[in-house]
């Protein structure tokens, strides 16, 4: 009975995403990947190589001019890079019961299988990206 | 009160509509119908098998999701439930949609794979005898062909039945 009662009373993890926009869209990035968020100029005088998200993702149809930019530079990715993204808005907490799958009537191409999941704050849809696979692929 | 007496309008009008419900009870009894969902897009009209259907919804805001096939416009959030959004313009080859407030968002689902199609406009929902639907016309265009299953007049105009099956396949394939 009481290992019944604590599986399920117990809380699923929270797991910590990392919002920004790019070309007016919002995406989240899981804060373990990500080591530091700096200024691009920041990171350009330290011979950093940094890469433009829209570049990445395989944007075509929005304008993707960075308003604000700033740039990720992540853990454990192979190179040392940064990834260039555009207003960087703070950090949410989700479960993984607030997290859905990309429907599988959408298939994405190379760059976009980074994308991995969606959540919805306030009825906004956030995407979720990979950034060590973006990164690696 | 005399047996003839001449009836009034309001018997006129309850004896007519007496008759109409029991001829409607004839087509009940004696007709195999089918659910159709008739909507309109780029000006013509098609219908969707109403099993097919899922729900209606006006337009929702649709978030763009990069790197998909052209014909895929993003996903929508349907009370907490992520759904994908298709141009259904761009795969039957007519005019691509830029979504507007007056389109409506049908939710269909076929074999596993379910979606938002974006129409210009749904009108009407009916169960039509199915002695009146016939094989899919030889004048459509190859394109929208290949995702047809059949044709029904209706309202004075021909509409092409689309088959869901068809349009899924696309979806999981491309």
């Amino acid at each position: 009975m009481n290992s019944v009662g604590h599986k399920s009373t117990s809380q699923p993890a929270l797991i910590e995403f990392l919002v920004f926009s790019v070309g007016g869209i919002r995406f989240g990035a899981d804060m373990e990947q990500v080591s530091k968020i700096s200024r691009r100029e920041d990171e350009n005088r330290a011979g950093q190589k940094i890469f433009n998200f829209h570049e990445m993702i395989n944007f075509k149809k929005i304008d993707c001019s960075y308003k604000s930019p700033k740039a990720i530079l992540l853990k454990d990715c192979n190179e040392e890079i940064g990834i260039l993204v555009d207003s960087p808005e703070g950090i949410i907490s989700r479960t993984a019961r607030d997290i859905q799958p990309i429907p599988s009537s959408i298939k994405l191409k190379k760059g976009s299988r980074a994308i991995w999941g969606a959540t919805v704050i306030e009825d906004d849809i956030i995407l979720l990206v990979d950034l060590l696979k973006l990164c690696n692929n | 009160m005399a047996k003839n007496a001449k009836k009034s309008k309001s018997d006129l009008i309850l004896e007519e509509a007496r008759k109409l419900r029991e001829e409607k009870k004839i087509v009940d009894v004696d007709e195999e119908t089918v659910k159709l969902v008739f909507i309109k897009l780029a000006g013509k009209l098609y219908a969707f098998y109403g099993a097919d259907i899922r729900e209606i919804l006006t337009l929702e805001k649709i978030t763009f999701v990069p790197g998909t096939a052209d014909f895929i416009l993003g996903i929508i959030n349907v009370r907490g439930e992520i759904e994908s959004v298709i141009d259904l313009g761009k795969i039957l080859g007519v005019k691509g949609k830029t979504a507007s407030e007056t389109d409506r968002l049908v939710i269909a689902e076929k074999e596993g794979v379910r979606t938002g199609i974006l129409v210009d406009s749904v009108e009407d929902m009916t169960d039509a005898p199915v002695s009146l639907l016939h094989p899919p016309l030889s004048s459509l265009n190859k394109k929208i062909a290949q995702f047809v299953s059949g044709g029904i007049k209706h309202g004075g105009a021909e509409a092409a039945i689309l088959d869901m099956g068809k349009i899924a396949h696309k979806l999981i394939n491309e």
